[in-house]
């Protein structure tokens, strides 16, 4: 199973040859130096929270858009490639998320806390289900299973109208608010845009310090061979359900993010096409990459918006066609190439610096 | 829930109609899984595409000739889609049975995006042909004849099956091919031939059997991943690799949406999706599936 049998996070790492070559660029362990490790995030994130001073108001629904489909794309990356488990029914934690964050605002309290955690837990506790039920299936059995869950949960959508809102969804949902009273509300555009990216940075690096950490090495294990890990006394079955678990809680939140950013939410949250939507997103910004599922969704929403200008009608089927290409050519999607591009550039910084430095002795930066 | 006991022959026969129609699309969508390993979430796009063929070619007249012609079209263009995709999941066939679904995923959404390029979003219906374009009186209910025809057909497609199957060397071959697919190589007989020639019949008779739901399915964006959800469901219960599995469970469904849709549309979808998650759980091999073999 190649294309999700990645390892976590392949563009932060250097390792091999290039870069021991490259000299004054790496250190012994062959990491970059921490420096340039934030550098480019830190640009990210403060590109992202400069945003509402400078974009309209259209674009910056989109970036709200862009971060919770990327926090879905998120929850599913941590399914796919650390866990190896593909996923057809992700839409279902995510609706369970953003249903249970709109009928907390509308009934209990818009407190974006409160929302949170019931968001978080209800998803939570739909995929902790999947993965115990799950237990002992793999492949297209799971991919099965996890569609029939997803579809489950639409269909519930649909038919409880009587909490749901049934087909026309549930609407009026106030404004968050982030104090206890209704006094501190994010009323502002901006406001709950910060709160969004707020969210989505903490959540991110949860997850990665999560995927880092010896079970997200143990998770990568039992993808590769669950048997070996079994026989070494691993409790691969508990590892799954919890990998299950996190990566609902985080679709869950992703949801309650929609919410936030929409003010609605409707059966289309939990359906089919959203969690197709969803394993696009994965497998175009790159397996196992997590930040690979941010730059799946900027895909994504680009093309659904955006491009329709430019190549009416055409993006979805350039995306598709992305999608096949990137299942063929295995599974390092955009963030792949990024880092493959970096390693490139890097290269040739490395050698263009050993021309400056030492050109008469050879080898002099080592 | 007393509803469900209220069975008219007209929800039964609605069922059965429903039910043929299934039988058709999800027998190919099994036996190219047990012949090929390869789960075709593209299969209900080849349907659509069906659908939308006869939308063109019968068009707003619906006569017997055109209806021939699209259904002959349909299956020639599907047995195309079939060898298409064979060739597509060929490559992927050493890196397991979810990279191929998973390929098949990507030309579904292709295929998609390719028929509402063609022919638009707009949701067209097409007409019955005569000599089925009446309605029947069924025990003082009006039903469309062309609803009798479609369980003709169904009928039909299952008699020919049967016989293909069970009769022709070929069918030996597919059957061979299913139980042990090396085994076949091992004899001297070409899987890659037999795969090709299974995604293509399977490929003809899903968009053959578009045209022939058109009349009651219409042809509509959204049409692929409804038939695909409910192929799945189809297949997962009667069992990957069984076309007499595909049968029961295509008679089973059909007349749980039936039911379903006349008297309590909230509760179908539901049990559907709950009865194929504890077969998945329970039972992953379906009642008449072979044993779940492990791929790569």
């Amino acid at each position: 199973m190649t294309a999700v049998a990645s390892g976590a996070d392949s563009a932060e790492t250097l390792t091999g040859p290039d870069s021991v070559r490259s000299g004054a660029e790496t250190s012994l362990t062959g990491r970059r130096p921490a420096r340039q490790m934030v550098l480019g995030p830190l640009a990210a994130v403060a590109i992202l929270v400069a945003a509402p001073f400078f974009v309209d108001s259209f674009t910056l629904v989109l970036l709200m858009q862009v971060l919770s489909l990327g926090l879905l794309a998120l929850s599913l990356d941590v399914l796919v490639g650390h866990a190896g488990l593909a996923s057809l029914g992700q839409a279902g934690y995510y609706a369970l998320g953003a249903y249970t964050a709109g009928l907390v605002s509308i009934h209990v309290t818009p407190n974006v806390f409160v929302a949170a955690l019931a968001a978080l837990s209800t998803a939570a506790l739909g995929a902790l289900l999947t993965g115990i039920l799950t237990a002992r299936s793999h492949g297209i059995f799971l991919l099965m299973l996890t569609l029939a869950f997803g579809q489950l949960v639409h269909s519930g959508a649909l038919g409880w109208d009587s909490v749901t809102g049934g087909s026309n969804g549930l609407a009026g949902i106030p404004t968050p608010s982030l104090l206890h009273d209704e006094d501190g509300t994010l009323g502002h555009d901006a406001f709950v845009y910060w709160w969004m990216v707020l969210v989505v940075i903490a959540t991110y690096l949860v997850v990665r310090r999560v995927m880092q950490s010896p079970f997200g090495a143990m998770l990568r294990g039992t993808m590769v061979n669950e048997p070996r890990m079994r026989s070494l006394g691993h409790h691969t079955a508990g590892y799954r359900v919890a990998v299950f678990g996190m990566s609902g809680a985080v679709a869950g939140l992703a949801g309650a993010l929609s919410v936030w950013a929409h003010g609605f939410v409707s059966p289309t949250d939990a359906s089919f096409n959203l969690s197709v939507l969803a394993l696009v997103m994965v497998i175009v910004g790159g397996t196992g990459s997590l930040r690979g599922a941010f730059a799946g969704a900027a895909v994504v929403v680009l093309v659904q918006n955006q491009l329709a200008a430019y190549l009416p009608g055409k993006g979805l089927l350039m995306l598709g066609v992305a999608f096949i290409a990137f299942v063929y050519l295995a599974p390092e999607g955009l963030a792949g190439l990024w880092s493959r591009a970096g390693h490139q550039g890097r290269r040739l910084l490395g050698l263009a610096r050993r021309r400056m430095h030492a050109p008469a002795s050879g080898g002099g930066s080592r | 829930m007393f509803g469900w006991l209220d069975l008219d022959p007209v929800t039964v026969m609605n069922g059965l109609a429903m039910g043929a129609l299934l039988f058709s699309i999800a027998s190919g969508l099994s036996l190219i899984y047990g012949q090929a390993g390869v789960l075709n979430l593209a299969h209900g796009t080849v349907v659509m595409v069906g659908a939308y063929l006869g939308y063109s070619i019968v068009g707003a007249s619906g006569t017997t000739a055109s209806f021939l012609a699209a259904a002959a079209v349909a299956a020639v263009v599907g047995a195309g889609a079939g060898i298409a995709l064979a060739a597509a999941t060929r490559p992927l066939a050493s890196r397991g049975q979810l990279e191929q679904a998973l390929l098949t995923l990507g030309v579904a959404l292709v295929g998609a995006e390719v028929v509402r390029m063609v022919w638009g979003e707009n949701v067209q219906s097409v007409p019955a042909p005569p000599p089925f374009d009446g309605s029947l009186t069924i025990m003082g209910s009006p039903f469309p004849s062309y609803r009798v025809f479609v369980i003709l057909f169904g009928v039909a497609a299952a008699l020919a099956m049967y016989v293909c199957f069970e009769r022709t060397r070929f069918g030996s071959v597919v059957r061979a091919g299913v139980e042990d697919r090396q085994m076949l190589a091992a004899v001297g007989i070409n899987p890659t031939l037999v795969i090709g020639s299974v995604f293509a019949v399977g490929g003809a008779v899903a968009a053959l059997t578009g045209v022939v739901g058109a009349p009651v399915l219409g042809a509509r964006p959204g049409l692929d991943g409804e038939v695909l959800l409910l192929s799945l469901i189809v297949v997962v219960i009667g069992g990957l690799g069984s076309v007499k599995g595909a049968l029961v469970g295509a008679l089973l469904i059909g007349q749980v949406q039936a039911v379903g849709v006349s008297l309590v549309p909230d509760a179908a979808p539901f049990v559907l999706f709950t009865v194929m998650g504890l077969m998945l759980i329970l039972r992953p091999a379906g009642l008449f599936g072979a044993a779940v073999r492990r791929h790569a």
